[in-house]
């Protein structure tokens, strides 16, 4: 590797995850920003410029889904994001064309195959403004045995549990052949975004000592996100994103249907060839809303007044440093105090799983360059990577989602420039061509991990203003939330349940302690001195 | 350093007790109402596998009442200075029901604490109840559907039960989630709830026949809420239970087949069908047992056939089914040598007030398998026949005891 090649990847690396200095907001953008995340947004004619809202979107607005607790807080499971992802799926009896499989599989759901890739996972928008997508939702969701809300998720927390309890069975009988697919609807719940400036601003060596600090606990084994363009992931369930313009930039497009000038809307599975013709927001205003989000006030420990109830909050927090809640809910992380995350992923055995992964185990990295084939489209969302099935024109005859990644190493494009040239690969009794590319990139070696029930620790900051809990909203209470926890942390809620009733009751009232301190909150039974 | 903290954790004192200022007073169980007391008192009742005893002044050294005496006086303390007006006619008693040292060996088994909480009237009619150790905030909704049973509905012999069942089941709809409401529906359209609200013996049957749907929506519900398999995970799950929203649906729809019935004669099976563990009632009296053994002991072993727990009644014994064939006669050759003999059917809690009235030797009744028959001979320890032994030990010792037999 040539001085030349790294100093154009570290250049890239700056172009996308640019830090945010919260200090250097003007008050000017920060006011413009709150006006963008409130603001509601509605579809344009593209005609005449961009489209504007949708096509799919899951709100018309930031603060439609984000406003527990006040504007930028989290939301209740009505407003869950919802992806679908195929669990298995086999054709079976005479031969089917690949033109066929591909014509299964978009009967199903249409979403699965775009731009030529066929992923494992694919969102499932709320609202559409194709009458052939909302056809298209209605008729999964048909599959599914729960309610959900007029805002478009699960109606509450039941009703995720029965969605994610519930695998959907797709059989479609030919004359004598026939096709099978097993898939599941998953959610995601809208986290807060409180606090969101300092969590931008924690060192990536600060949380690499979190790693450090975890291998005195030998149940617990939390590892950095390393990003594709090789920083460390800090927001997003699954620690997806590094830096919080990005998480702006990718929410703008993925929630709102607004196109950005890095991020494409996701395309209508009802109306594939449709593009909209402009972005929809320019990187002013995400920067502008970014400002506005890193502004937003940190939650608080809000200590009870009562002093009986104050005893029992103490204990509390005592036993939840004492059975281990602490060593991944890190009270203090680069600075940050009263975050209660470690911001490293963790496993969380095999009940709470998607299949938009966090990113691979990368053990190491290195800059380099090489002359390869180009690769098929990645199949990925800011919800995290999908596991790519095949091209439209290569589809296997089974398939079965992996629960984890069990890649050895890959190679990270940054930058490349095509060769021109094409070789024709044999593979078996498949031929294809491909096209042949210099890149510039980060050859990294990884190593097998369970991608697909690997969470983040959510910061427990604000945690009593934020219900439902976990990744999903599938824990109404912190009681639920504590013993969900599995995998690594299956020691610690046993901990947890080897307390006294006394206890246990005290870990969850300083749970409730954390709170949020937006304009718009209810005050606490605590504030109220009803804490008891 | 997590030692450091558990021990830290141990020095902070207990302020839950501390958090109850004023005195409170708990009575035994179903200790009737005064004179004084009006029409409209109530009685939380809070019944415990603590080892089943009465006499708290006799326990070892500060013991508590119940294992969970601080967080009920804790909350029940709040819910009097909330609700001052129950002050006078809110009576607190406590039911400690778990497996007497007599029956135990001796010892004090360390099994997962469990509670019931139930509100009844001053008759002892139950206006709602909850398993695990109620909150304020839990206290107070439960006094307030038990005063809203009692409001809607007047209890005496003469009411049916249909109309309270089906008054009330609107009420747990709009409290239960939509799986736990069809499972409800679906439970009322199936078992008969139309019963003489004092009828106890049908109802207790209703009951059970709900219990057997309610435990698998509840295994599921575990399943998804907690991440627990019932059938794995019992031991946590009790220990979970002690926390009331654990099995807050399953006691809302179960509560539509108990209203107003008789507590005091239907505490033990209610329990024992959620517990799945015997209950013992200390007060229990077995005098006809006691003078039929003074009578016999004299004339040769005594074999006590254990009968089970209402919750493993449906399992036969001797058994009808087993791998081993020769074992199978075995047992039902020595049940039947067993019932030719000086014998007697009793529950463990008639066992339990027989040891304890004679002063014998405790037995373990649990460990190490299920105790079928228990053989008292005069001047000796009570020998215990489990459904581990050799049946041929049982007919070999009746064998013996019939050679050495005092005809009286």
């Amino acid at each position: 590797m040539n001085s030349n090649t790294a100093s154009v990847a570290f250049v890239v690396i700056a172009l996308i995850a640019p830090s945010v200095d919260v200090s250097a907001a003007s008050p000017e953008s920060v006011q413009r920003g709150q006006r963008l995340f409130e603001q509601e947004w509605s579809p344009r004619n593209p005609t005449i410029g961009s489209d504007g809202l949708g096509p799919m979107f899951n709100g018309v607005s930031c603060a439609a889904c984000h406003h527990q607790g006040g504007v930028g807080g989290g939301g209740d499971s009505r407003f869950n994001a919802q992806s679908i992802g195929i669990e298995q799926f086999e054709f079976s009896g005479v031969t089917f064309s690949e033109a066929e499989k591909l014509e299964a599989l978009r009967n199903f759901y249409p979403g699965f195959a775009q731009s030529g890739a066929l992923a494992n996972s694919a969102p499932l928008p709320h609202h559409g403004s194709s009458y052939a997508y909302a056809g298209i939702r209605s008729r999964v969701l048909s599959y599914v045995a729960a309610r959900h809300s007029e805002e478009g998720g699960p109606a509450n927390s039941h009703e995720v549990r029965n969605v994610t309890s519930t695998p959907i069975t797709y059989h479609k009988q030919y004359r004598n052949r026939s096709f099978t697919l097993q898939a599941r609807l998953f959610n995601r719940n809208t986290t807060s975004l409180f606090g969101s400036g300092l969590i931008d601003n924690i060192s990536g060596k600060a949380i690499e000592k979190q790693v450090k600090l975890q291998s005195r606990h030998p149940e617990i084994s939390g590892r950095l996100s390393i990003l594709r363009d090789g920083s460390i992931g800090r927001f997003g369930w699954r620690a997806n994103v590094g830096q919080l313009i990005n998480f702006v930039d990718q929410a703008c497009a993925n929630e709102l249907s607004l196109e950005t000038k890095r991020r494409e809307q996701p395309i209508d599975p009802g109306r594939p060839n449709y593009r909209n013709p402009s972005t929809d927001i320019s990187d002013a205003e995400i920067r502008s809303m970014s400002d506005f989000i890193a502004t937003l006030p940190r939650p608080i420990e809000m200590q009870p007044s009562n002093p009986l109830s104050l005893a029992r909050v103490t204990r509390g927090r005592e036993a939840f440093k004492a059975i281990g809640c602490a060593v991944c809910h890190a009270p203090d992380l680069g600075g940050v105090n009263g975050l209660y995350s470690d911001l490293l992923l963790h496993d969380m055995g095999p009940y709470l799983y998607d299949y938009d992964a966090a990113e691979p185990h990368v053990i190491s990295q290195k800059l380099a360059n090489e002359v390869r084939e180009v690769p098929g489209s990645g199949a990925s969302s800011y919800h995290g990577a999908s596991t790519t099935i095949g091209t439209s024109s290569e589809i296997p005859n089974s398939f079965q989602s992996p629960r984890g990644s069990s890649q050895s190493d890959d190679f990270v494009t940054l930058d490349s420039k095509s060769l021109g040239r094409q070789v024709t690969r044999i593979d078996g009794t498949q031929t294809s061509s491909a096209q042949i590319e210099e890149a510039i990139g980060i050859d990294r070696k990884l190593r097998p991990s369970n991608t697909s029930q690997e969470w983040r620790t959510p910061p427990l900051w604000g945690v009593a203003d934020s219900s439902p809990y976990m990744h999903d909203g599938r824990a109404e209470t912190l009681l639920e939330a504590i013993m969900l926890h599995d995998g690594e942390s299956a020691g610690t809620r046993d901990r947890f349940l080897n307390l006294s009733l006394e206890d246990r009751r005290g870990v969850i009232a300083f749970l409730e302690t954390l709170q949020a301190q937006g304009p718009q909150r209810e005050p606490a039974a605590s504030e109220l001195g009803l804490l008891d | 350093m997590r030692l450091f903290l558990l021990i830290t954790l141990a020095l902070i004192p207990s302020m839950a007790r501390s958090e109850a200022q004023t005195e409170i007073s708990w009575q035994m169980g179903f200790q009737t109402a005064s004179a004084s007391d009006g029409a409209s008192s109530l009685v939380m009742l809070v019944t415990t596998n603590d080892i089943a005893s009465n006499d708290i002044n006799s326990a070892e050294d500060n013991e508590p009442v119940v294992w969970c005496q601080d967080e009920i006086e804790s909350a029940y303390g709040k819910l009097l200075s909330d609700r001052p007006d129950l002050n006078q006619r809110l009576r607190l008693q406590h039911i400690r029901a778990g497996w007497p040292k007599e029956l135990t060996g001796g010892e004090t088994r360390s099994t997962p604490k469990r509670a019931v909480v139930a509100i009844c009237d001053g008759d002892f009619h139950l206006l709602s109840f909850v398993v695990g150790v109620p909150d304020t905030d839990q206290m107070l909704t439960l006094i307030e559907d038990a005063e809203e049973v009692r409001a809607v509905f007047v209890l005496s012999d003469s009411v049916s039960t249909t109309t309270v069942t089906h008054e009330f089941a609107q009420r747990s709809r709009e409290r239960l989630d939509r799986k736990w409401v069809e499972s409800l529906d679906e439970l009322l359209l199936t078992i008969p709830v139309d019963f003489e609200i004092d009828n106890t013996k049908a109802r207790l049957g209703s009951y059970q026949m709900a219990c057997n749907r309610l435990d698998q929506f509840f295994a599921k519900d575990m399943a998804l809420r907690f991440g627990f398999q019932a059938n794995k995970d019992a031991l946590r799950l009790a220990v979970l239970e002690q926390h009331v929203e654990a099995r807050l649906p399953w006691c809302e729809s179960a509560m539509m087949f108990l209203i107003g019935i008789d507590f005091s004669r239907s505490w033990q099976a209610i329990i024992e069908r959620i517990w799945y563990e015997q209950l013992f009632d200390r007060e229990a009296k077995a005098d006809d047992l006691l003078d039929w053994y003074d009578d016999q002991i004299e004339h040769g072993t005594i074999v006590l056939s254990i009968t089970p727990p209402s919750h493993l009644a449906n399992t036969p014994w001797p058994p009808a089914v087993q791998q081993d064939s020769k074992r199978l006669i075995g047992w039902q050759k020595a049940d039947a040598d067993a019932r030719n003999h000086i014998h007697r059917e009793v529950d463990a809690q008639q066992l339990a007030v027989l040891i304890r009235s004679k002063a014998l030797k405790a037995v373990d009744l649990q460990k190490p398998s299920r105790a079928r028959y228990v053989l008292f001979a005069a001047g000796k320890a009570p020998l215990v026949i489990r459904e581990s032994s050799r049946p041929g030990q049982l007919s070999g010792l009746i064998r013996r005891s019939q050679m050495n037999r005092v005809k009286p």
